[in-house]
Protein backbone atom coordinates (compact mmCIF):
# COMPACT_ATOMS: atom_id res chain seq x y z
CA UNK A 1 0.00 0.00 0.00
CA UNK A 2 1.07 3.58 -0.95
CA UNK A 3 2.16 5.66 2.24
CA UNK A 4 0.48 8.70 2.95
CA UNK A 5 2.24 11.99 1.69
CA UNK A 6 0.03 14.74 2.68
CA UNK A 7 -3.34 15.84 4.41
CA UNK A 8 -5.82 18.09 2.27
CA UNK A 9 -8.31 20.14 4.41
CA UNK A 10 -10.86 21.83 2.50
CA UNK A 11 -14.02 24.09 3.78
CA UNK A 12 -17.21 25.82 2.82
CA UNK A 13 -17.69 28.39 5.16
CA UNK A 14 -20.59 31.25 5.00
CA UNK A 15 -19.14 34.03 6.82
CA UNK A 16 -21.57 36.69 7.41
CA UNK A 17 -21.40 40.79 7.10
CA UNK A 18 -17.69 41.62 8.10
CA UNK A 19 -14.37 42.51 7.36
CA UNK A 20 -12.09 40.35 8.69
CA UNK A 21 -8.57 41.19 6.85
CA UNK A 22 -8.75 44.91 5.53
CA UNK A 23 -6.18 46.44 2.90
CA UNK A 24 -4.49 49.52 3.33
CA UNK A 25 -7.81 51.45 2.49
CA UNK A 26 -9.60 49.58 4.93
CA UNK A 27 -11.78 47.80 2.63
CA UNK A 28 -11.91 44.31 2.84
CA UNK A 29 -8.90 42.47 0.53
CA UNK A 30 -9.99 41.66 -2.85
CA UNK A 31 -8.75 38.93 -5.62
CA UNK A 32 -10.17 38.95 -9.30
CA UNK A 33 -10.55 35.41 -10.07
CA UNK A 34 -12.78 34.12 -12.92
CA UNK A 35 -13.34 37.41 -14.69
CA UNK A 36 -14.80 38.91 -11.40
CA UNK A 37 -14.11 40.54 -8.36
CA UNK A 38 -14.46 38.20 -5.25
CA UNK A 39 -13.36 38.81 -1.50
CA UNK A 40 -10.18 37.07 0.07
CA UNK A 41 -9.17 36.58 3.19
CA UNK A 42 -5.19 36.86 2.96
CA UNK A 43 -3.27 33.67 3.88
CA UNK A 44 -0.93 35.01 6.50
CA UNK A 45 -3.87 36.67 8.39
CA UNK A 46 -5.26 33.48 8.94
CA UNK A 47 -2.35 31.70 9.53
CA UNK A 48 -1.67 34.19 12.73
CA UNK A 49 -4.76 32.91 14.23
CA UNK A 50 -4.47 29.45 13.68
CA UNK A 51 -0.53 29.64 14.75
CA UNK A 52 -2.00 31.38 17.78
CA UNK A 53 -4.07 28.42 18.37
CA UNK A 54 -1.90 25.75 17.95
CA UNK A 55 0.22 27.45 20.43
CA UNK A 56 -2.61 27.83 23.07
CA UNK A 57 -3.80 23.74 22.61
CA UNK A 58 0.16 22.91 23.02
CA UNK A 59 1.23 25.59 25.50
CA UNK A 60 3.99 26.02 23.44
CA UNK A 61 4.09 29.69 22.74
CA UNK A 62 6.51 31.60 20.14
CA UNK A 63 7.52 35.05 19.68
CA UNK A 64 7.61 37.06 16.56
CA UNK A 65 9.73 40.13 17.60
CA UNK A 66 12.30 43.03 17.15
CA UNK A 67 11.78 44.02 20.57
CA UNK A 68 14.47 40.96 22.49
CA UNK A 69 16.93 44.22 23.81
CA UNK A 70 13.83 45.00 25.43
CA UNK A 71 12.60 41.63 26.34
CA UNK A 72 16.09 41.00 28.18
CA UNK A 73 16.57 43.84 29.86
CA UNK A 74 12.77 43.67 31.07
CA UNK A 75 13.41 40.30 32.29
CA UNK A 76 16.52 41.51 33.55
CA UNK A 77 15.16 44.59 35.64
CA UNK A 78 12.55 42.09 37.22
CA UNK A 79 15.79 39.92 39.01
CA UNK A 80 16.77 43.36 40.37
CA UNK A 81 19.12 44.61 38.16
CA UNK A 82 19.87 48.37 37.61
CA UNK A 83 18.04 49.61 35.04
CA UNK A 84 21.34 50.67 32.55
CA UNK A 85 23.14 47.20 33.19
CA UNK A 86 19.65 45.45 31.73
CA UNK A 87 19.87 47.61 28.85
CA UNK A 88 23.67 47.28 28.18
CA UNK A 89 23.29 43.54 28.54
CA UNK A 90 19.67 43.47 26.40
CA UNK A 91 22.20 45.37 23.58
CA UNK A 92 24.34 42.75 23.93
CA UNK A 93 22.45 39.83 23.56
CA UNK A 94 21.66 41.22 19.77
CA UNK A 95 25.29 42.55 19.69
CA UNK A 96 26.42 38.97 19.78
CA UNK A 97 23.84 36.75 17.89
CA UNK A 98 25.37 37.09 14.56
CA UNK A 99 26.97 39.42 11.73
CA UNK A 100 23.71 39.86 9.97
CA UNK A 101 21.92 40.65 12.89
CA UNK A 102 22.39 44.44 13.83
CA UNK A 103 20.48 46.75 16.01
CA UNK A 104 18.61 50.06 14.73
CA UNK A 105 17.09 52.61 16.22
CA UNK A 106 12.86 52.84 15.82
CA UNK A 107 10.07 54.15 17.92
CA UNK A 108 7.59 52.59 19.59
CA UNK A 109 3.56 53.35 20.42
CA UNK A 110 4.35 56.26 22.40
CA UNK A 111 6.89 57.60 20.05
CA UNK A 112 9.80 56.84 22.17
CA UNK A 113 13.12 55.70 20.68
CA UNK A 114 13.99 52.29 21.20
CA UNK A 115 16.26 49.50 20.35
CA UNK A 116 15.43 46.82 17.70
CA UNK A 117 16.97 44.12 15.75
CA UNK A 118 16.99 44.68 11.95
CA UNK A 119 15.71 41.12 11.28
CA UNK A 120 12.08 40.06 12.71
CA UNK A 121 13.41 37.35 14.94
CA UNK A 122 10.81 34.27 15.79
CA UNK A 123 11.58 31.68 18.47
CA UNK A 124 10.12 30.15 21.08
CA UNK A 125 8.87 31.72 24.56
CA UNK A 126 11.30 30.22 26.79
CA UNK A 127 13.83 31.01 24.53
CA UNK A 128 13.77 34.77 26.29
CA UNK A 129 14.31 33.25 29.24
CA UNK A 130 17.34 31.33 27.91
CA UNK A 131 18.94 34.97 26.23
CA UNK A 132 18.54 36.60 29.65
CA UNK A 133 20.29 33.57 31.29
CA UNK A 134 23.34 34.00 29.21
CA UNK A 135 23.19 37.82 29.59
CA UNK A 136 23.27 37.06 33.80
CA UNK A 137 26.04 34.81 33.60
CA UNK A 138 28.37 37.59 31.54
CA UNK A 139 27.34 41.07 33.37
CA UNK A 140 30.79 41.85 34.35
CA UNK A 141 31.84 41.61 30.54
CA UNK A 142 28.89 43.05 29.90
CA UNK A 143 28.96 46.51 31.94
CA UNK A 144 32.55 46.61 30.91
CA UNK A 145 32.07 46.43 26.89
CA UNK A 146 28.89 48.58 26.82
CA UNK A 147 30.70 51.37 29.10
CA UNK A 148 33.44 51.52 25.83
CA UNK A 149 32.28 54.08 22.86
CA UNK A 150 28.88 53.10 20.68
CA UNK A 151 31.16 52.67 17.87
CA UNK A 152 33.81 50.64 19.86
CA UNK A 153 31.59 48.44 21.06
CA UNK A 154 31.43 44.50 20.13
CA UNK A 155 29.49 40.97 21.26
CA UNK A 156 31.53 39.83 24.36
CA UNK A 157 28.84 37.15 24.89
CA UNK A 158 28.86 33.57 23.57
CA UNK A 159 27.72 33.84 19.71
CA UNK A 160 26.99 30.11 19.17
CA UNK A 161 25.04 29.79 22.36
CA UNK A 162 22.71 33.21 21.29
CA UNK A 163 22.45 31.36 18.19
CA UNK A 164 21.62 28.20 19.28
CA UNK A 165 18.59 29.48 21.47
CA UNK A 166 17.60 31.93 17.95
CA UNK A 167 17.66 28.85 15.97
CA UNK A 168 15.64 26.54 18.28
CA UNK A 169 12.49 25.76 17.08
CA UNK A 170 9.05 24.84 18.46
CA UNK A 171 5.87 23.01 17.41
CA UNK A 172 4.74 26.10 15.11
CA UNK A 173 8.07 26.64 13.85
CA UNK A 174 8.32 23.23 12.66
CA UNK A 175 4.90 23.17 10.94
CA UNK A 176 5.15 27.13 9.42
CA UNK A 177 8.43 27.28 8.84
CA UNK A 178 10.84 29.95 9.77
CA UNK A 179 12.68 32.18 7.43
CA UNK A 180 16.00 33.78 9.04
CA UNK A 181 18.49 34.05 6.24
CA UNK A 182 20.79 36.13 8.98
CA UNK A 183 21.61 32.99 10.77
CA UNK A 184 22.98 30.48 9.34
CA UNK A 185 20.97 27.02 10.06
CA UNK A 186 18.03 28.75 11.56
CA UNK A 187 15.53 28.89 8.48
CA UNK A 188 13.20 26.09 8.53
CA UNK A 189 11.22 24.94 5.69
CA UNK A 190 7.45 25.36 6.33
CA UNK A 191 5.34 21.69 5.86
CA UNK A 192 1.76 23.70 6.04
CA UNK A 193 0.94 25.57 3.04
CA UNK A 194 -2.44 27.81 3.39
CA UNK A 195 -4.75 29.46 0.54
CA UNK A 196 -5.76 32.85 0.55
CA UNK A 197 -9.55 32.72 1.03
CA UNK A 198 -11.93 33.74 -1.13
CA UNK A 199 -15.37 33.74 -1.89
CA UNK A 200 -16.81 31.14 -4.70
CA UNK A 201 -19.09 34.14 -5.95
CA UNK A 202 -18.49 37.61 -7.14
CA UNK A 203 -18.80 40.22 -3.99
CA UNK A 204 -18.62 44.44 -4.73
CA UNK A 205 -16.90 46.73 -2.44
CA UNK A 206 -16.99 49.57 -4.46
CA UNK A 207 -19.45 51.99 -3.76
CA UNK A 208 -21.96 51.18 -6.43
CA UNK A 209 -24.31 54.99 -6.49
CA UNK A 210 -26.52 53.19 -9.36
CA UNK A 211 -27.75 50.49 -6.72
CA UNK A 212 -27.88 52.62 -4.35
CA UNK A 213 -30.58 54.50 -5.75
CA UNK A 214 -32.78 52.06 -3.95
CA UNK A 215 -31.58 51.83 -0.43
CA UNK A 216 -32.19 56.11 -0.52
CA UNK A 217 -35.54 55.90 -1.67
CA UNK A 218 -35.98 53.56 1.49
CA UNK A 219 -33.87 55.17 3.43
CA UNK A 220 -33.48 59.00 3.50
CA UNK A 221 -37.02 59.24 4.18
CA UNK A 222 -36.16 59.30 8.31
CA UNK A 223 -33.87 62.04 8.65
CA UNK A 224 -30.91 60.86 10.80
CA UNK A 225 -31.60 57.05 10.89
CA UNK A 226 -28.70 54.44 10.86
CA UNK A 227 -27.34 52.76 8.01
CA UNK A 228 -24.47 50.45 6.71
CA UNK A 229 -21.52 51.39 5.35
CA UNK A 230 -21.26 49.41 2.56
CA UNK A 231 -18.12 50.03 1.23
CA UNK A 232 -16.30 49.11 4.00
CA UNK A 233 -17.82 45.55 4.60
CA UNK A 234 -18.76 42.14 2.54
CA UNK A 235 -20.70 38.76 2.96
CA UNK A 236 -20.55 35.78 1.35
CA UNK A 237 -19.37 31.76 0.98
CA UNK A 238 -15.27 31.33 1.05
CA UNK A 239 -13.29 28.21 -0.01
CA UNK A 240 -10.53 27.88 2.05
CA UNK A 241 -7.62 24.97 1.58
CA UNK A 242 -4.23 24.16 3.46
CA UNK A 243 -2.23 21.10 2.86
CA UNK A 244 0.08 19.42 5.23
CA UNK A 245 3.52 17.91 3.79
CA UNK A 246 3.83 14.58 5.93
CA UNK A 247 7.25 13.99 5.25
CA UNK A 248 8.25 17.75 5.73
CA UNK A 249 7.25 17.49 9.09
CA UNK A 250 8.78 14.68 9.89
CA UNK A 251 12.08 16.13 8.43
CA UNK A 252 11.27 19.03 10.84
CA UNK A 253 10.77 17.14 13.93
CA UNK A 254 13.35 14.58 13.20
CA UNK A 255 10.92 11.06 12.74
CA UNK A 256 9.14 12.18 16.56
CA UNK A 257 5.81 10.42 14.77
CA UNK A 258 3.68 11.31 18.67
CA UNK A 259 4.62 15.33 18.24
CA UNK A 260 3.69 15.10 14.28
CA UNK A 261 0.42 13.39 15.48
CA UNK A 262 -0.20 15.61 17.53
CA UNK A 263 0.73 18.65 15.54
CA UNK A 264 -1.64 17.40 12.75
CA UNK A 265 -4.63 17.32 14.39
CA UNK A 266 -3.68 20.80 16.41
CA UNK A 267 -3.35 22.16 13.42
CA UNK A 268 -6.77 20.80 11.24
CA UNK A 269 -8.99 21.76 14.52
CA UNK A 270 -7.67 25.30 14.46
CA UNK A 271 -8.26 25.39 10.72
CA UNK A 272 -11.80 24.93 11.44
CA UNK A 273 -12.38 26.66 13.94
CA UNK A 274 -10.26 29.67 14.32
CA UNK A 275 -11.45 33.26 12.65
CA UNK A 276 -9.13 36.40 11.59
CA UNK A 277 -10.18 38.57 13.94
CA UNK A 278 -10.17 41.72 11.90
CA UNK A 279 -13.42 44.03 12.66
CA UNK A 280 -14.94 40.94 15.00
CA UNK A 281 -16.36 43.06 17.61
CA UNK A 282 -18.37 45.07 15.20
CA UNK A 283 -19.38 42.40 13.10
CA UNK A 284 -19.23 38.99 15.33
CA UNK A 285 -18.88 36.75 12.33
CA UNK A 286 -18.52 34.15 14.48
CA UNK A 287 -19.47 31.20 11.76
CA UNK A 288 -18.26 27.78 11.43
CA UNK A 289 -17.45 25.85 8.38
CA UNK A 290 -20.66 24.41 7.04
CA UNK A 291 -18.12 21.75 5.03
CA UNK A 292 -15.07 20.60 6.01
CA UNK A 293 -12.96 17.91 3.77
CA UNK A 294 -10.23 15.82 4.16
CA UNK A 295 -8.10 13.50 2.25
CA UNK A 296 -4.96 11.93 2.88
CA UNK A 297 -3.21 11.30 -0.12
CA UNK A 298 -0.08 9.57 -1.57
CA UNK A 299 1.27 11.48 -4.80
CA UNK A 300 0.40 15.28 -4.36
CA UNK A 301 -1.69 17.75 -2.90
CA UNK A 302 -4.81 18.64 -4.68
CA UNK A 303 -6.76 22.64 -4.02
CA UNK A 304 -10.13 22.25 -5.49
CA UNK A 305 -10.13 26.25 -6.00
CA UNK A 306 -10.54 25.44 -9.69
CA UNK A 307 -14.54 24.44 -8.98
CA UNK A 308 -15.31 28.19 -8.21
CA UNK A 309 -13.20 29.76 -11.57
CA UNK A 310 -16.75 29.85 -12.87
CA UNK A 311 -18.57 32.48 -10.32
CA UNK A 312 -21.65 30.38 -8.33
CA UNK A 313 -24.68 32.38 -9.09
CA UNK A 314 -27.18 32.84 -6.29
CA UNK A 315 -29.81 29.96 -6.30
CA UNK A 316 -31.32 29.64 -2.63
CA UNK A 317 -28.18 31.25 -1.64
CA UNK A 318 -24.13 30.68 -2.81
CA UNK A 319 -23.99 27.85 -0.34
CA UNK A 320 -25.95 24.92 -1.82
CA UNK A 321 -24.51 25.74 -5.40
CA UNK A 322 -21.10 25.58 -4.14
CA UNK A 323 -21.76 22.53 -2.52
CA UNK A 324 -22.56 21.37 -5.88
CA UNK A 325 -19.72 22.35 -7.38
CA UNK A 326 -17.09 21.24 -5.01
CA UNK A 327 -18.57 17.98 -5.38
CA UNK A 328 -18.63 17.69 -9.19
CA UNK A 329 -15.02 19.05 -9.07
CA UNK A 330 -13.41 16.94 -6.84
CA UNK A 331 -15.07 13.27 -8.29
CA UNK A 332 -13.88 14.42 -11.88
CA UNK A 333 -10.49 15.50 -10.80
CA UNK A 334 -9.67 12.52 -8.11
CA UNK A 335 -10.59 10.19 -11.30
CA UNK A 336 -8.34 11.86 -13.43
CA UNK A 337 -5.31 11.39 -10.62
CA UNK A 338 -6.27 8.22 -10.25
CA UNK A 339 -8.52 7.12 -7.71
CA UNK A 340 -6.07 5.05 -5.90
CA UNK A 341 -4.21 8.19 -4.84
CA UNK A 342 -6.64 9.34 -2.43
CA UNK A 343 -5.70 7.03 0.52
CA UNK A 344 -8.62 7.98 2.73
CA UNK A 345 -11.19 10.84 2.70
CA UNK A 346 -14.24 12.47 4.69
CA UNK A 347 -16.18 15.37 5.40
CA UNK A 348 -18.67 16.66 8.26
CA UNK A 349 -21.61 18.74 6.87
CA UNK A 350 -23.54 21.36 8.65
CA UNK A 351 -27.59 21.48 7.57
CA UNK A 352 -28.02 19.03 4.93
CA UNK A 353 -27.43 15.66 4.57
CA UNK A 354 -24.42 13.68 4.24
CA UNK A 355 -22.57 13.38 0.58
CA UNK A 356 -21.38 10.35 -0.85
CA UNK A 357 -18.95 11.69 -2.89
CA UNK A 358 -16.01 13.63 -0.23
CA UNK A 359 -15.45 9.91 1.68
CA UNK A 360 -17.23 9.19 4.71
CA UNK A 361 -19.36 11.29 6.80
CA UNK A 362 -18.62 12.25 10.50
CA UNK A 363 -20.84 13.72 13.00
CA UNK A 364 -18.30 16.39 14.48
CA UNK A 365 -14.91 18.76 13.77
CA UNK A 366 -13.55 16.29 15.88
CA UNK A 367 -14.56 12.93 14.59
CA UNK A 368 -13.28 14.26 11.11
CA UNK A 369 -10.01 14.79 12.33
CA UNK A 370 -9.25 12.32 14.64
CA UNK A 371 -9.86 9.81 11.90
CA UNK A 372 -7.97 11.69 9.16
CA UNK A 373 -5.07 11.60 11.45
CA UNK A 374 -5.54 7.86 12.31
CA UNK A 375 -5.36 7.74 8.38
CA UNK A 376 -2.24 9.37 7.84
CA UNK A 377 0.13 7.97 10.89
CA UNK A 378 -2.30 4.80 11.99
CA UNK A 379 -4.26 4.09 14.68
CA UNK A 380 -2.83 5.41 18.21
CA UNK A 381 -1.33 2.61 19.72
CA UNK A 382 -1.87 3.26 23.39
CA UNK B 1 -39.63 67.46 -11.85
CA UNK B 2 -38.88 63.56 -12.86
CA UNK B 3 -35.21 62.26 -13.54
CA UNK B 4 -34.06 59.01 -15.06
CA UNK B 5 -30.63 57.05 -13.92
CA UNK B 6 -29.17 55.23 -16.26
CA UNK B 7 -26.49 52.91 -16.11
CA UNK B 8 -24.30 51.91 -19.07
CA UNK B 9 -21.61 49.14 -19.22
CA UNK B 10 -19.73 49.96 -22.61
CA UNK B 11 -18.86 47.05 -24.98
CA UNK B 12 -15.34 46.53 -24.96
CA UNK B 13 -15.13 45.03 -28.02
CA UNK B 14 -16.91 47.32 -29.88
CA UNK B 15 -14.19 48.60 -32.48
CA UNK B 16 -15.25 52.22 -31.95
CA UNK B 17 -15.61 52.03 -28.52
CA UNK B 18 -12.51 53.53 -27.53
CA UNK B 19 -12.35 56.37 -29.66
CA UNK B 20 -16.48 57.46 -28.40
CA UNK B 21 -15.00 57.59 -24.76
CA UNK B 22 -11.45 59.63 -25.27
CA UNK B 23 -13.46 61.95 -27.62
CA UNK B 24 -16.24 63.50 -25.27
CA UNK B 25 -17.76 65.47 -28.00
CA UNK B 26 -18.98 61.92 -29.62
CA UNK B 27 -19.90 60.92 -26.10
CA UNK B 28 -21.94 64.17 -25.39
CA UNK B 29 -23.45 63.11 -29.20
CA UNK B 30 -24.42 59.62 -28.61
CA UNK B 31 -25.69 59.92 -25.20
CA UNK B 32 -28.07 62.87 -26.77
CA UNK B 33 -29.77 60.04 -28.38
CA UNK B 34 -31.66 59.38 -25.16
CA UNK B 35 -33.48 62.83 -25.36
CA UNK B 36 -35.72 63.64 -26.92
CA UNK B 37 -35.90 65.66 -30.52
CA UNK B 38 -36.11 69.15 -31.15
CA UNK B 39 -34.97 70.88 -27.56
CA UNK B 40 -34.48 74.22 -28.60
CA UNK B 41 -31.47 77.12 -28.53
CA UNK B 42 -30.13 75.21 -25.11
CA UNK B 43 -30.80 71.09 -25.79
CA UNK B 44 -28.09 70.24 -22.71
CA UNK B 45 -29.97 72.11 -20.10
CA UNK B 46 -33.35 71.38 -21.92
CA UNK B 47 -32.78 67.41 -21.79
CA UNK B 48 -31.35 67.49 -18.17
CA UNK B 49 -28.68 65.59 -19.48
CA UNK B 50 -25.47 64.59 -17.09
CA UNK B 51 -23.32 62.00 -17.02
CA UNK B 52 -20.13 60.59 -15.62
CA UNK B 53 -17.91 58.24 -16.77
CA UNK B 54 -16.79 55.31 -13.88
CA UNK B 55 -14.07 53.15 -14.08
CA UNK B 56 -15.01 49.80 -12.06
CA UNK B 57 -12.32 46.41 -11.92
CA UNK B 58 -14.95 45.24 -14.55
CA UNK B 59 -14.73 48.04 -17.15
CA UNK B 60 -16.06 51.69 -17.73
CA UNK B 61 -19.58 52.39 -16.91
CA UNK B 62 -21.81 55.38 -18.22
CA UNK B 63 -23.64 56.96 -15.41
CA UNK B 64 -26.35 59.24 -17.05
CA UNK B 65 -29.27 61.25 -16.01
CA UNK B 66 -31.89 62.25 -17.85
CA UNK B 67 -35.12 64.33 -16.88
CA UNK B 68 -37.06 62.39 -19.34
CA UNK B 69 -37.79 59.04 -19.45
CA UNK B 70 -34.21 57.62 -21.97
CA UNK B 71 -35.05 56.47 -25.16
CA UNK B 72 -32.25 53.30 -25.35
CA UNK B 73 -33.35 52.40 -28.46
CA UNK B 74 -31.76 54.98 -29.68
CA UNK B 75 -28.19 54.39 -28.98
CA UNK B 76 -25.82 53.04 -31.75
CA UNK B 77 -26.06 49.50 -32.03
CA UNK B 78 -23.57 47.82 -29.90
CA UNK B 79 -22.39 50.79 -27.64
CA UNK B 80 -23.24 48.82 -24.76
CA UNK B 81 -23.09 45.91 -23.23
CA UNK B 82 -25.50 46.61 -20.86
CA UNK B 83 -28.04 48.96 -20.09
CA UNK B 84 -30.24 49.68 -16.66
CA UNK B 85 -32.21 52.26 -16.05
CA UNK B 86 -34.12 53.32 -12.82
CA UNK B 87 -36.35 56.21 -12.12
CA UNK B 88 -34.82 58.76 -10.02
CA UNK B 89 -38.06 60.56 -8.83
CA UNK B 90 -38.72 58.69 -5.79
CA UNK B 91 -34.97 59.78 -4.49
CA UNK B 92 -35.95 63.42 -4.87
CA UNK B 93 -39.08 63.37 -3.70
CA UNK B 94 -37.81 61.79 -0.28
CA UNK B 95 -34.91 63.80 0.13
CA UNK B 96 -35.19 65.48 3.34
CA UNK B 97 -33.50 68.08 5.35
CA UNK B 98 -31.03 66.47 8.14
CA UNK B 99 -30.43 62.99 6.40
CA UNK B 100 -26.49 61.94 6.12
CA UNK B 101 -25.10 61.17 2.21
CA UNK B 102 -23.11 59.47 0.68
CA UNK B 103 -21.84 61.89 -2.29
CA UNK B 104 -19.78 61.74 -5.30
CA UNK B 105 -19.18 63.89 -8.02
CA UNK B 106 -16.97 64.49 -11.03
CA UNK B 107 -16.10 68.16 -11.51
CA UNK B 108 -14.83 71.02 -13.03
CA UNK B 109 -12.87 73.11 -10.58
CA UNK B 110 -12.61 76.52 -12.50
CA UNK B 111 -12.75 80.00 -12.18
CA UNK B 112 -11.97 83.31 -14.08
CA UNK B 113 -9.55 85.14 -13.73
CA UNK B 114 -10.87 88.50 -12.29
CA UNK B 115 -9.42 92.19 -12.61
CA UNK B 116 -6.92 92.03 -9.87
CA UNK B 117 -4.89 89.68 -12.21
CA UNK B 118 -1.05 91.28 -12.83
CA UNK B 119 -0.81 89.30 -16.19
CA UNK B 120 -3.04 91.47 -18.48
CA UNK B 121 -3.20 88.65 -20.89
CA UNK B 122 -4.78 86.10 -18.27
CA UNK B 123 -7.97 88.21 -17.67
CA UNK B 124 -10.85 86.50 -18.53
CA UNK B 125 -9.53 83.06 -18.62
CA UNK B 126 -10.60 80.37 -17.04
CA UNK B 127 -8.04 78.54 -14.22
CA UNK B 128 -8.18 75.16 -12.77
CA UNK B 129 -8.19 75.15 -9.11
CA UNK B 130 -6.57 72.29 -7.71
CA UNK B 131 -5.55 71.20 -3.77
CA UNK B 132 -6.81 72.65 -1.35
CA UNK B 133 -7.95 75.91 -3.67
CA UNK B 134 -9.83 72.80 -5.28
CA UNK B 135 -11.27 71.48 -1.90
CA UNK B 136 -12.36 75.07 -0.83
CA UNK B 137 -14.44 75.16 -4.65
CA UNK B 138 -16.25 72.34 -3.84
CA UNK B 139 -16.83 73.07 -0.76
CA UNK B 140 -18.33 76.24 -1.60
CA UNK B 141 -20.37 74.98 -4.77
CA UNK B 142 -21.45 72.20 -1.79
CA UNK B 143 -22.97 74.46 0.73
CA UNK B 144 -24.53 77.09 -1.41
CA UNK B 145 -26.55 73.85 -2.74
CA UNK B 146 -27.88 72.54 0.44
CA UNK B 147 -24.99 69.98 1.48
CA UNK B 148 -22.51 70.31 4.27
CA UNK B 149 -19.55 67.95 3.83
CA UNK B 150 -18.06 65.99 6.68
CA UNK B 151 -15.50 64.40 4.69
CA UNK B 152 -13.97 64.79 1.19
CA UNK B 153 -11.35 63.02 -0.91
CA UNK B 154 -9.99 65.09 -3.45
CA UNK B 155 -8.88 62.70 -6.65
CA UNK B 156 -7.69 64.59 -10.36
CA UNK B 157 -9.15 62.72 -13.16
CA UNK B 158 -7.31 63.22 -16.70
CA UNK B 159 -8.13 65.91 -18.80
CA UNK B 160 -11.00 65.58 -20.91
CA UNK B 161 -10.38 65.96 -24.62
CA UNK B 162 -13.51 68.25 -26.58
CA UNK B 163 -12.13 68.19 -30.19
CA UNK B 164 -9.24 70.60 -29.15
CA UNK B 165 -10.17 71.97 -26.18
CA UNK B 166 -9.32 70.08 -22.53
CA UNK B 167 -11.51 70.38 -19.64
CA UNK B 168 -10.17 69.27 -16.18
CA UNK B 169 -11.72 67.26 -14.40
CA UNK B 170 -11.65 66.44 -10.39
CA UNK B 171 -13.41 64.14 -8.61
CA UNK B 172 -14.95 64.69 -4.76
CA UNK B 173 -15.97 62.20 -2.62
CA UNK B 174 -17.55 61.91 1.13
CA UNK B 175 -19.68 61.85 3.21
CA UNK B 176 -21.98 64.65 4.32
CA UNK B 177 -25.82 66.23 5.64
CA UNK B 178 -28.49 67.90 3.67
CA UNK B 179 -28.82 71.28 5.23
CA UNK B 180 -31.47 72.14 2.17
CA UNK B 181 -33.39 69.56 0.58
CA UNK B 182 -34.94 71.67 -2.14
CA UNK B 183 -31.59 73.49 -3.00
CA UNK B 184 -29.56 70.05 -2.96
CA UNK B 185 -32.64 68.60 -5.36
CA UNK B 186 -32.65 71.62 -8.03
CA UNK B 187 -28.69 70.97 -8.10
CA UNK B 188 -28.64 67.22 -8.69
CA UNK B 189 -31.02 67.77 -11.73
CA UNK B 190 -29.19 71.23 -13.14
CA UNK B 191 -25.72 69.92 -12.19
CA UNK B 192 -23.33 71.56 -10.28
CA UNK B 193 -19.88 73.72 -11.96
CA UNK B 194 -18.84 73.97 -15.78
CA UNK B 195 -18.39 71.64 -18.73
CA UNK B 196 -21.71 69.55 -17.81
CA UNK B 197 -21.80 68.29 -21.52
CA UNK B 198 -18.50 66.69 -21.35
CA UNK B 199 -19.48 64.32 -18.25
CA UNK B 200 -18.51 66.77 -15.30
CA UNK B 201 -21.23 68.11 -12.57
CA UNK B 202 -23.33 65.25 -12.03
CA UNK B 203 -23.89 64.77 -8.27
CA UNK B 204 -24.80 61.12 -7.12
CA UNK B 205 -25.94 60.47 -3.24
CA UNK B 206 -26.39 57.20 -1.44
CA UNK B 207 -27.17 56.25 2.25
CA UNK B 208 -24.29 56.83 4.72
CA UNK B 209 -23.94 55.59 7.81
CA UNK B 210 -24.36 58.12 10.78
CA UNK B 211 -21.14 59.62 12.11
CA UNK B 212 -20.63 58.49 15.80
Amino acid sequence: MSTPRFIDIHALQTVPFSNLNRDDQGAPKTVVFGGVERTRISSQSWKRVIRHEVERVLGDPAVRTRRVVRGVAERLEKQGWPKEEAEAAGRQVARSAGSGIKLERSKDEQDEEVLTTSVLLYLPEAGMEELTAIAAEHRDAVVVEEAKPEKKRKGVLPGAAIAEVLGRRNGTINLFGRMLAELPGANVDGAVQLAHAFTTHSTSVEYDFFSAVDDVEQELGIPGSGHINTAMFSAGTFYRYANIDLRGLDANLGKDTAAARELVKTFLDAFITKLPTGKANATAPASVPDLVHVAVRADRPLSLATAFEAPVQPAEGHLAPSLDKIVAYAESVNTLLGADQRLWSGHTIAGRDKLTQLGDHHASFADLTTAAVAAAYGRESA
Amino acid sequence: MNAWLTQITLNQRHPGIAKQITDANRLHQELMFLAPDDLGERPRSAAGLLYRLEETPAGVKILVQTHTQPRLDRLTNGFAATIVTRELTPLLKNLSTGAHVRYRIAANPTQRVGNSTTDPRRKGKLTVLTGERGELWWLARATTNGLHPFSLTQSRLPDICAGKTRHAATRFDGVGVVTDADLLRQAILNGIGRAKSYGCGLLSLGPAQRPE
